[in-house]
Parts: structure tokens; sequence; C-alpha cells
């Protein structure tokens, strides 16, 4: 039992960084970035390109490229976005599930369709604890879920940037009265977001290999976590993250692999109807 | 919202609803007439492009009356697909009547869903469709005794004996077609139709009406649900088989592409569109084979923003430069 | 009220006009569908999965297609050239029978070869039947396939795969507790019937089983069940990615074992995913390996390296190849015989071959009732980044060959 729950908890990592560039968006601009996925891909498919193809980079140095094209990228897919976000929320979203194809386009175009494989570069290291086998892999993941939290916390707690991010989340009109400008406060939250993607995105990509579908395919997940945790809650996607991973990984083990998606809908139906809006939601009831 | 739109005059509206009228009558005509000059292949693909064009209904319904953006309609399709497909080579039992069993029992499932969810809106609901989409297709894969696993199930869709079974395949599509989009034209004029759109704009005018947002959602759901099952139905009858391929996730974003693209018409030639470019886009786009993402999303994108913000904005260009203030 | 009824002549003009654009539907009526004569020009096709879930399953097609250029280049068959045309389909099976139609209605194909996928190729049997077309080298592995009269697929049954590799492992390497993780389709669920059928045989049976979505791409659930079974071998029926993601799965927990995967893993593309842990897993393959020094399997070589230098020389590829071969072999054949060249006549050949080459395959023979092309496998195994033949062709198990024979039609 132990071993399953803590491969869960470094799944549960996992999804929760995807789940936190998802709820960066949402806090800040009530809408749901369908490309999140494609566009983490991207940038995982550009640190392959530079280290493992012809360049031959060294892996920080194409870390480095790959964040800052995805920095670049998030600002060129917020500009396309923004004028559909002042007509709706709705129809920012669908926009992005256009961004998100257009990505996995580009994949497709660049790379063709093969699955390749970009691990970390990690010491083949591991210890046994209490019957569970730890890797550097797992550490690697902890210490990285840890890493960003903080310093998310940090950012969001301590710096100008991220306090008027926090009043533009809790009342955008009151925050554009006092002066604060909410496109700065977009951009800055997409260009989070993206950063987050790209770290989320090498650290699945080890387990799940590269392809032009398989960090879509895991960010789906990421979904569920920031549903059950609360869309609109950073540490929501933390500990919804944690739940899904733990709670997918028992089911696949004890009950039926195949039918995991079906298990986390019902799943998210049931968290939701316990916690409507998710357990750490700040909004809850209707205004009159 | 600026509104510097002046107001229409009666009988100007009342032009622009004989216009649409003759264009719905035209496009029923032709698509009426047209076998006499198309067979084979072609057939095939208009046939498929009806079929889509009742599934992407279900999806612009679903946003017309709810407001709520559903990736998960392949469910419904596939339940509505694979009842028909079941009844026919499990039990024998004729295409007509599966497809009656198929809507009802796509209904149901709707209201099944739309009741532990009906609480939910935006971005939550989006996501539990997004799940729902998810686990059609393993459910489909998991239940192999009945579906047939990844091969599927194959179907018998000849009505008459006599008929050439493809002819009888394009008109049955097209009379559901037609069916449905007059059903939700006349739900659109109906009592219960108002007050559902009622609930999404003035849900409390709506509810002293006695219409709840629970109950809108819920008819919203199954109704939409129902002609999803319609166009699953239609689509195992046109492809003669189904398997769980047809009903992925993918194929949800490509109804939701397709509802785009015709700006949400629930108007007969609106719809034709958006069938047209689900069923027949990835056949014209085979030749280019792996950009095929990039230009689905690129005109999902293009459309989203022409309809939002180009089309608004030169109309209001268009107005000022005519002079018409109100 | 003018421009009300300008307006609907507009509309009514436009769509006369474009209907009548359609109208010039050609009635193609060829006495002889797909040949022509006076130009030696053969056309074949085929669908594959150029978009979709597994775009590298097309990597057959496009080997079929460097072996017609090839073959074309060198004169063609007695004289004859062919002209291959692929569809995309999306591995979708309602569009695998769009595409055929079209194939048939609109390119006008003699015969489909090498037309790519399991499900896609049971969608199209009605019509394929109803137009007498032969489909050559199906890369589909199901009982449905093998008992259609007109279809000649090489790719083998996968419940005769597993049963050669569980008897590989139980009289050469020794262990009888086998495990089984597959995928959640045919091709998994005829390996599991097979593997059932030989232990039973044997009066053993299956240690552990564990099945997967052929979307999924972590397993380590699976490998974690089998390795708290007891188990010895491990088959695992599934595409490179899932035994790349289990050989990890097994490494993280420190768990060794006998591996055995189906014959189109062993291909150089997994030794890119897996890296060492690769070695001394075993195939049982109907196809030589890539590195054979087989003429046709050299000439395979130069040649997608010249059509098609994207693709990674390997398994897909071979097979894309040994359907190119079958089609010629066979179509000379039919020439041969100075017989007319339909479809009937291509089918009756086929059905003739006996113990013949085709590319990397051996010993093909289709007789009418049994169209199970491949009878044998070899054993091959992974060493140091190579694909090693460890043991020649041998027939089938005689149990489970029997069990899987097709039924009378």
């Amino acid at each position: 039992m132990l071993p399953v729950l803590w491969q869960g908890m470094v799944t549960g990592c996992l999804y929760a960084l995807g789940a936190l560039g998802l709820v960066m968006i949402f806090k800040s601009s009530g809408m749901v970035n369908f490309a999140h996925g494609a566009l983490a891909g991207l940038g995982a498919f550009m640190v392959y390109a530079l280290h493992a193809g012809e360049a031959q980079w060294s892996w920080s140095a194409a870390v480095l490229a790959a964040l800052a094209s995805a920095l670049v990228i998030a600002a060129l897919t917020y500009g396309a976005i923004a004028p559909l976000l002042k007509r709706s929320d709705t129809t920012a979203t669908i926009g992005t599930l256009g961004v998100g194809l257009i990505a996995q386009g580009l994949i497709l175009w660049n790379f063709g369709s093969n699955i390749v494989r970009l691990d970390l570069p990690l010491p083949p290291f591991r210890f046994e604890l209490l019957g569970m086998n730890v890797t550097a892999y797992d550490l690697a993941v902890m210490a990285a879920t840890v890493l960003v939290v903080a310093f998310l916390f940090l950012l969001i707690d301590h710096t100008r940037l991220g306090i008027t991010f926090r009043a533009a989340s809790t009342d955008p009109f009151a925050a554009q009265v006092c002066g604060l400008s909410i496109t700065r406060v977009h951009l800055f939250s997409w260009m989070v977001s993206s950063v987050l993607g790209v770290i989320a995105a090498l650290l699945i990509v080890p387990t799940t290999f590269l392809s032009s579908t398989t960090v879509t395919t895991f960010m789906l997940q990421a979904f569920a976590a920031a549903v059950i945790g609360g869309f609109d809650s950073l540490p929501g996607s933390v500990i919804g993250g944690i739940l899904v991973g733990v709670a997918c990984n028992l089911f696949s083990f004890y009950v039926a692999p195949e039918l995991l998606n079906a298990f986390l809908l019902a799943f998210m139906l049931a968290s939701l109807s316990l916690f409507p809006g998710g357990i750490l939601s700040k909004r809850m009831g209707s205004r009159v | 919202m600026s509104n510097s739109a002046p107001k229409p005059t009666k009988a100007a509206s009342n032009a622009s609803h004989r216009n649409e009228t003759i264009a719905s009558i035209g496009t029923v005509l032709v698509l009426v007439l047209l076998p006499i000059w198309i067979s084979g292949y072609m057939r095939y693909s208009l046939t498929l492009m009806l079929a889509h064009g009742i599934s992407v209904l279900s999806v612009t319904f679903l946003i017309r009356f709810s407001g709520e953006v559903s990736i998960g309609q392949n469910f419904f399709v596939a339940t509505g697909a694979y009842t028909v497909a079941i009844l026919n080579s499990l039990f024998g039992l004729p295409i007509l009547f599966g497809v009656l069993l198929a809507v009802a029992l796509s209904a149901v499932a709707g209201l099944v869903f739309a009741l532990p969810s009906r609480g939910l809106s935006g971005v939550y609901l989006s996501v539990v469709t997004l799940a729902l989409g998810l686990a059609a297709p393993d459910l489909l894969l998991h239940f192999s005794d009945y579906t047939g696993g990844v091969e599927g199930l194959q179907l018998d869709s000849t009505i008459v004996a006599s008929w050439p079974t493809d002819l009888q395949q394009y008109y049955v599509a097209l009379a559901a077609l037609v069916l449905v989009v007059y059903v939700i034209h006349r739900f659109r004029h109906s009592r219960i139709g108002l007050m559902v759109l009622t609930t999404r704009e003035h849900p409390h005018a709506a509810a002293s009406f006695g219409m709840t947002r629970g109950t809108a959602r819920l008819s919203a759901f199954a109704l939409s649900a129902a002609i999803a099952g319609l166009g699953g139905a239609i689509f195992g009858i046109t492809t003669s088989m189904v398997s769980p391929n047809s009903f992925t996730f993918w194929s949800s974003v490509t109804l939701l592409v397709g509802s785009v693209v015709s700006y949400y018409s629930t108007r007969i030639y609106g719809v034709i569109v958006a069938g047209a470019f689900v069923a027949l886009m990835p056949q014209i786009l085979s030749n280019y084979g792996q950009i095929t993402p990039m230009i689905y999303g690129a005109v999902l994108l293009g459309v989203t923003l022409l309809a939002n913000v180009g089309v608004p904005a030169a109309m209001r260009a268009l107005r000022l430069r005519s002079h018409r203030h109100v | 009220m003018i421009e009300i009824v300008t307006r609907r002549r507009v509309l009514t003009g436009t769509l006369a006009l474009s209907v009548g654009g359609l109208t010039t539907w050609p009635a193609r009526a060829q006495s002889l569908p797909g040949i022509d004569m006076q130009n030696k020009v053969v056309r074949v096709g085929a669908f594959a999965p150029v978009t979709g879930p597994v775009p590298f399953y097309a990597m057959i097609n496009h080997a079929t297609d460097a072996y017609f250029k090839d073959l074309n280049e060198r004169g063609g068959i007695k004289g004859w050239k062919v002209q291959y045309t692929i569809r995309d389909d999306g591995y979708d099976p309602a569009q695998s029978l769009a595409a055929t139609r079209r194939l048939v209605e609109d390119d006008n194909v003699f015969a489909l070869v090498a037309s790519n996928g399991t499900a896609t190729n049971i969608a199209i049997i009605p019509y394929a039947r109803s137009k007498g077309l032969p489909v050559i080298a199906p890369s589909g592995g199901s009982p449905k396939i093998i008992a259609e009269d007109n279809m000649f697929p090489l790719l083998p049954d996968y419940a005769l795969s597993a049963a050669s590799s569980a008897r590989y492992a139980i009289e050469t390497l020794k262990k009888d507790k086998i495990a089984l993780i597959w995928q959640n389709d045919e091709l998994g669920r005829r390996a599991k019937l097979g593997l059932e059928t030989y232990l039973k045989s044997r009066s053993l049976s299956v240690v552990s089983d564990a099945s997967f979505d052929v979307a999924m791409t972590d397993l380590s659930a699976q490998v974690q069940r089998v390795a708290t079974s007891g188990a010895q071998v491990v088959l695992l029926f599934g595409a490179n990615s899932h035994l790349a993601s289990a050989l990890r799965a097994a490494s993280r927990i420190s768990w060794k074992g006998e591996w055995f995967a189906p014959f189109f893993v062993a291909d150089p593309t997994t030794y890119e995913l897996t890296g060492n842990l690769l070695d001394g897993t075993h195939f049982s393959s109907w196809l030589l390996p890539v590195d054979s020094d087989r003429p046709s399997i050299a000439a395979y070589r130069v040649a997608i390296k010249k059509y098609y230098p994207n693709d990674k020389q390997g398994v897909f590829g071979l097979n894309g190849w040994s359907a190119g071969a079958l089609f010629a072999l066979a179509f000379e054949k039919l020439l041969d015989s100075g017989k007319p060249v339909t479809r009937e006549n291509m089918i009756e050949v086929m059905n003739s071959l006996r113990g013949v080459q085709a590319g990397a395959a051996n010993q093909i023979a289709f007789e009418k009732g049994d169209h199970r092309g491949t009878r044998s496998e070899a054993m091959i195994r992974a060493e140091g980044g190579k694909f090693v033949l460890v043991q020649d062709f041998s027939p089938y198990p005689d149990a489970v060959f029997k069990a899987a024979a097709p039924a009378a039609r």
C-alpha cells in the first residue's frame, strides 16, 4: 500500500504543478486556458530539439531558451485571446482550444509524430525506505514542487506585481479604479503560467515520454486537480493535485487501470457535490 | 456594452425573417434533390455531413439555451450510435425502432449527467464534461461483450429492401436533420423554450415564472443529449458500423469547432455549414496530413476572433460611415 | 418585394450553379478496374493513419510506397508500373470506409495493399466484399480479417505469437511462471487467448494479468501488480512506449524478469525510449530483423533512405516493404498465367501461393479457407542496441494453431 501511496504523491505533485498554471490564469482573467498542455509540450520539445538534437546544447541552456520562448509565446497567445476576453470568458476559453490545436500542429509539423525520450539529468540514485523505492526522480519532483510553490507564494505575497495580481483577482473593477493595469496583470499571470507549464512538462516527460499528445493528455488530469481543489485557489491546486494523484493510483492498482477516466469523472462529481467550487474555494454561494 | 444600432422596424424584421425562411426552404429543397446528380462516394460524404450536422446542433443548442460549453458530447453521440448498433446487431431490431430508443436513452443519459452537475457552471462544468468525454471510449472498450470492443459493431442499414441502401441512408439522415431543426425552432418559440432562454440572462425573473435554474439546466442538457444521440444513431446508420475511435474526446472538440464556425446557428443552412466543416474538412485536409490540427486551430481561433471582434468592429465602422446614429 | 425576389433568384441561381458543377460526375465504366492496359499501369492504394493517435503507423505505407517506387525504377513488374495512393483515415474506421470508397470509386484502384489498422480493416469488410476487392497484406491481426475470402493478411493472429513466446520461455528459458500485460483491444485480447490456450495445453495457467488502454503511457500500476504475483516471465502486448514505460517501472522497483514483446516492438526506436533496459527482451517475429543481410531487406534500407529519409528504419517499414513485395510477386504470377488481369483472378493467384518469401517475411502461404499467410515465427533478442536472431523460424505450436483456425464458412 505504501509504495502505491508514494507513487501517487509523486504523480500528484506533477498534477499540482500543472494545475497551478491553470489556476493562475483563471484567477486573473476568469477563463480556462485549454492550450496549457499543448504549449507546455511545445516547450518540452524545444528542450529536446536543442539538447538531444543536432545543436547539443547543455540541458540548462536548452531549458532557459525554452522558458524564454515560452514567455514570448505566452505574450503572443494573450495578445490573440485578449480581445475575446473583453467579450466573454466562454468565448476566450473556446479561443484557447484553437491555440492548443495550433500548438499541437506546430509540434507535429516540426517534430513529426514520433515518441521520444527526454530525461532529467539526474544521477541514478535510489534508496529504500519502509518498503518504498525512492529514486532521484521522485525527490526531484518533490523538491521542484516545493520550490515552485514557495517561489509563487513569495512572488504573490511580497512583490508589487504579486499584490497587483491579488487585487485584480479579488475585484478587477476596484483594481482598475485604483489605477492598476489589468492588462499587465493578465500578461503577468499568463507568463508565469507558461513557465509553470514548461517546468511541469519537463518533470512529467520522463515517465510518459514526449510526443505531440502526451503532455496534453497528462494535463487533462491537472484540470481535474484544479477543479477538485478549487479553480480559484492556488493552495487548492496543490491539495487537489495530490488528492487526484493518490486516488488515481490507488484505483489503478486495486481496481481497474483502464477505467481511470470514468473514475476521474465520478471522483470529480462526488467531490464537487460535497465541496461545490472546490475544496478550498473562496467563493461560495451567490450574490443576490 | 455600447449599442448604437438603430432599432429595426417591424417591416424590416419581418422581411429578414422571411428571407431566412426562404433560405431554409431553399436549402432543404436542394438537399432533397441532390442525390439525383450525386452518387457513390460523394453521396456518402454528404450523408456524413448531415449526420455530423445533427451532432454539432447538440453543442450549439446547449450553448444557445444554457450558455454552457460541453466538450463531452461525444458521450451522448456514442450512446445513440451504440444503442442502434447493439439493438440491430445483437438483437436484430429494425433500424428506425433503434433510432427512437437511441434518442430516448440519450436523453436519459443527459439527465443522469445533468443531475449531479446541475449546480456547476462555467469552467467547473466544462472540465466535468471533459472527463465525461474522456470516459466514453474507456467505457465502450470495457463493456466489449456488448460493444464489440475496439472493432466495434456492424449494422444493417437497409430499411426497404428494394431501394439502394445509400439512398435510404441519405434520406433518413436528411429527414432527421430537418426534424431536429424544426423541433428546435418550435422549442425556441414555445413557452418552455422562452423560459429556458430567460433563465440564462435573468434567472430570477424566470424563477418567478416557475422555471428554476435546476429545471432549465436539466431540460437543456436532456434535449441536447437527445439531439446528440440522434446524431450518433444517424452516424451509425450512415457508416454501417460503430467503433470507439469515432467517439473520442477529440471528436467533441471537432463538434465545438463546427459549432463555432457556424456561429452557433440553429438554422438549417448554418447547420449544413457546420456539418460540412466537420465531415468534409478532414477529407480535404487529408493531403496535408500533419498540419491538420494547425489548420483546425487556426480556423477555430480565426472564426472566433472574426465573429466576436472583427464583425462587430466592421459593423461599427460601416454604421459610422453611413451616419446612422440613434 | 423586388429586393426579396432578386435575393431568391440569386440564391436559387447560386445553388443551381453549384449543383451543376457537381453533376460533372464521371461515370467510370471500366471493364478492368484499376488496370490501364495501354500504358501498363496497375493502380493500388491504402488508407493510413497519417493523422490521429498513431501517426507513426503510417510508416508502413511509406515503405510500401518506397517499394513500388523502387520497383518502378528497376523496370516494374514485367514492364508494368505500379501507382500507389495513400489516403488518410485518422485511424477512425468510419473514415477508413470513406477513404476506401474514394480509392475504389474516385482513384479506381485494382486492390488495396497494406491497408492500415485492425478495426479499420474490419470496417471495410462488407464494402470490400461487395466489390470483390482484393486486400493484400492488410496490417491488422484479427480472425475476422483472416476469414475473409478477399483479404490476405501477412500479419499473424497475435494469439499465435503469444503462444510461440510462451513456448520459448518454457522450453528454452526453462521458466514457466508467466504473466501478461495486455493492451485493451483486439491485439491484447488475442494475445491473452493464445497464451491461455497454450498454457492450458501444458497444464499451466497465467500467473497474473493486467490490461491497459492504448492511450496510457504510464504502466507502473500494471507492473506493480505483476511484480507482486511471483512471475518470472512477462509477456507485454502493446506498443514500444508501453514496453518502455513497463521496463522503467520494473527497474524503479528493482524487479527482474524475462520480457517478451510483439514483433513490431523489435525496432531501433524502442532502444531510443528504453536505453539499455531493453537488452535481453525477446520478440517472436514473423519478420527477419532489420539489420539482416537478406537482399530484399538490404534493398529496403537503401530505398527508404532515398524516398522517406525522415522515417526511421525498423519493423514498421519492413512490414510495409514485405506487403509491397507480396503484391508484386502475386501480380507477376498473374501476368505470367496469361489470364485476364481481373480482381477475381488476382484472388485466385493469391490462393495458390505456397511457401514464398516476400520482403522480410518467410514461408508465406495462402489457401482457400485459410488465409493465415504467416505460419511460423522466429525468436529475436535485443542485445547491445541490435536485434539478433536466436531461434530460426519454427511453425506455431500445434494446439493453438488448430484452435485459432478460421471457422468454416
